[in-house]
């Protein structure tokens, strides 16, 4: 998994509890990679589910609360570093839309190696737009706080409704948008 | 230090510890990504050397592959050039000998199927000679030959070549040259005039009815360089714009229902293009069907000289054309004003009808028959029997036929030439205007050297004919034999023979010991035109040369030349 997803995490981490905190839940995992990450390493996905658990562990807050919180936090680095993926994106669900042609596209330039999640899109009509994510890791928590995020951003009022249609091996999530 | 303290530190020197770790992480990356891009290039650039070697080798076969093709073309190509003997010879043959079954006492009937066999043979012969051009041009044989020509003569010849297929349909024929160009140009003349005969005879062929102009212009002039345009408009049935495009394909012939009923190689164009391109210029059309066409084309031609003398100086004669429809008006004016010859035309009810009053034979008067009006001939006739004026008759429209000649009024030669022109004002006698035929110098000894039997049987009925006494030879031995025994004024010697050919026998001829045999005209007999080879006569010490069929009135002006004259004496100069 891209560095860039744990560096993220600890900068939640640190800037939404406490530098200690994620000091701690480093620590007491006893992480392969010793919690020293760089953005542009790869690290294994597992390594987060620790750090989850751990900071769920300690605040006791859900772990999935925690997930889809990092979700909307990382949606933010996006529109940081990356504003170019918005321009002439005039709201959430076209934005969104994108992702698979556009935003994953541009993101291969930079990583050719970068395991990215599938999102199959439909638009069945102006204000509504299915999402089907799909990925061998249970990340669907991830990506609804990426669309709420992105709802957020644009300020679109739209519902989102999820729908858990994960296997054995494979996690997939429908999500389905509405513009209210 | 405090627990705090304490705890603070070592949180920092976690956080150092991990953020050294993470940039030491970062910094193997991307030397590993820079090591990788550095391979990516190698091979990219390896790829592209592979690439550019692949495309050079595949560009040697294909240049391979090109010049045999070129070569395979070529020697096809100097095949067929070189069979242009073998196809001529017969051709020529078949020719000569209807000719003279011709002028033979033949029945009515006889009489047309030997005109059947001619014109027959005529046509083949043409498609023959459009064939094996064509494959000169493609076998780059074609050298030009360049010389000082006249304008007018050319153009003029160029009418009368094509003189009786025009009067067949009762084409009005105009021909026309821009007061611009210059009459003496240098160049290779005939090909100009044979791309004017294509056009010309391609015209005529696709008309129908009305006329066939072909009128000479300059299009652009550097020094005495110009760049001659020609163009032959006709009143046919046109060439859609479709068409248009192909026409000047090889092999190709306008498809339409019309178009396919018309005889011809579809040649024709084809060489003019390459003609006109081995001449510097180019070939053009502008049509429309149903409303006739003007095909043109350019050639660049030089300014030249022109024989010292009087060609150049118009005579100092006047021509006034009287009653003259408006047309002929038109052609008539634009060949003397090209001409500067002095002209007026005058009509009816005008006082200028009459003659000026001190008039003598250097006034000619050019009336039409059609529109004279009635009392006026017998008029201008008594004013003729003066001595006031020469009278001229205008042939009818389109040639028709006319029999009321009149001795003291010739009636000038169908189609009107610029030419024309200058014969009648040349020649002081009225009867001299006429085209008729003199017998010309006979009474010469002329040596035949030809492995052809038929050939042999047209040559000396046609020398028979011009007055000569003619000797045999089948081939240059003979011909040299024949030349130690007795005396010869010249000889006609053919270039293809077996034993001795014409040019070995010409050299041995021209390498005599008798001053009187070495110095014997010799004039080549060639069945194959090509520039290149009448030069290899030259130098071989032929005089000039003749191209088989043998043209009658070519073969007599080339003897006037070569002929000793007079030709009282017998060549042994006893």
């Amino acid at each position: 998994m891209k560095g860039v997803l744990f560096t993220e995490f600890i900068e939640m981490v640190e800037g939404t509890f406490s530098p200690e905190l994620a000091d701690r839940i480093i620590t007491e995992c006893e992480l392969a990679s010793g919690g020293a990450y760089t953005s542009v390493g790869n690290y294994d996905h597992r390594e987060i589910l620790q750090l989850v658990g751990k900071l769920s562990e300690a605040t006791g807050i859900d772990a999935n609360e925690l997930v889809r919180a990092y979700g909307e936090h990382l949606f933010g680095h996006f529109i940081a570093y990356y504003p170019e993926f918005f321009t002439g994106k005039e709201d959430a669900l076209t934005f969104l839309s994108s992702i698979e042609d556009h935003v994953h596209s541009e993101v291969r330039k930079l990583y050719p190696d970068a395991e990215l999640p599938h999102f199959k899109v439909s638009r069945p009509d102006p204000d509504t737009l299915e999402m089907l994510y799909e990925s061998p890791r249970p990340f669907g928590g991830v990506a609804s706080g990426l669309i709420q995020g992105c709802c957020r951003h644009y300020q679109d009022p739209v519902d989102v409704e999820e729908e858990d249609l994960s296997e054995e091996g494979i996690t997939r999530v429908r999500f389905t948008l509405r513009r209210r | 230090m405090p627990a705090d303290a304490d705890a603070r530190a070592q949180l920092l020197e976690n956080r150092l510890a991990r953020e050294r770790r993470a940039r030491k992480e970062a910094e193997r990356l991307l030397e590993s990504k820079s090591r990788e891009l550095f391979e990516a290039n190698v091979q990219l650039r390896s790829l592209a050397d592979d690439l550019e070697r692949k495309v050079a080798e595949r560009t040697d076969q294909l240049r391979e592959m090109r010049d045999r093709a070129i070569e395979g073309s070529r020697v096809k190509s100097a095949f067929l050039a070189n069979m242009s003997h073998e196809i001529r010879t017969p051709i020529s043959s078949i020719v000569g000998m209807a000719e003279l079954l011709m002028q033979s006492e033949l029945s009515g009937a006889q009489a047309e199927q030997a005109t059947v066999i001619l014109q027959a043979t005529r046509s083949l012969l043409g498609i023959v000679n459009d064939i094996l051009d064509l494959s000169k041009l493609e076998a780059g044989k074609l050298e030009l030959r360049e010389q000082d020509f006249d304008l007018c003569q050319l153009l003029s010849d160029v009418g009368r070549t094509v003189r009786q297929p025009a009067l067949d349909k009762r084409l009005e024929l105009r021909l026309l040259i821009d007061p611009g160009v210059p009459r003496f140009l240098h160049g290779d003349d005939s090909r100009l005039r044979q791309i004017l005969l294509n056009l010309a005879t391609n015209a005529i062929k696709f008309t129908d009815s009305g006329q066939v102009s072909i009128s000479l212009s300059i299009g652009a002039e550097t020094g005495a360089e110009l760049m001659l345009r020609g163009e032959v408009t006709d009143t046919g049935i046109g060439i859609s714009p479709a068409d248009q495009q192909r026409l000047f394909m090889k092999f190709s012939q306008v498809d339409s229902g019309t178009r396919r009923v018309r005889e011809g190689t579809g040649l024709g164009l084809s060489i003019c293009r390459m003609l006109s391109g081995l001449l510097g210029g180019d070939v053009g059309v502008s049509s429309a069907a149903g409303k006739g066409s003007t095909f043109w084309f350019t050639v660049r031609l030089q300014r030249a000289g022109g024989p010292a003398g009087a060609a150049q100086t118009p005579p100092a004669s006047r021509l006034i054309g009287l009653y003259l429809p408006s047309a002929t008006r038109r052609l008539v004016g634009a060949q003397l004003r090209y001409l500067g010859i002095d002209h007026r035309f005058c009509d009816a009810g005008d006082a200028a009808v009459s003659v000026p009053e001190g008039a003598g034979t250097d006034t000619l008067l050019l009336i039409d028959r059609q529109t004279l009006p009635a009392g006026e001939l017998a008029r201008l006739q008594g004013l003729s029997r003066e001595g006031r004026c020469r009278l001229l008759f205008l042939p009818p429209p389109s040639g028709a036929a006319d029999d009321a000649d009149d001795a003291d009024a010739p009636t000038l030669a169908w189609p009107l030439t610029h030419h024309t022109w200058l014969e009648v004002l040349r020649k002081p006698s009225p009867s001299a205007a006429s085209t008729a035929q003199s017998p010309g110098p006979g009474g010469a000894r002329i040596l035949v050297a030809e492995d052809s039997r038929p050939l042999q049987m047209i040559a000396e009925a046609q020398l028979r004919r011009l007055g000569h006494r003619v000797g045999l030879a089948a081939n240059g031995q003979e011909a040299l034999q024949r030349l130690q025994q007795e005396p010869f004024h010249l000889v006609l010697m053919d270039i293809h023979m077996p034993e001795l050919d014409g040019i070995a026998a010409t050299r041995l001829i021209r390498a005599s010991e008798d001053p009187r045999i070495a110095a014997t005209p010799i004039i080549a007999l060639t069945a194959c035109a090509m520039k290149g080879d009448e030069d290899s006569f030259l130098a071989a010490g032929m005089n000039d040369y003749l191209v088989k069929p043998l043209d009658a009135d070519t073969l007599k002006s080339v003897l006037q030349r070569w002929l000793p004259a007079p030709l009282t004496s017998q060549p042994d100069g006893s």
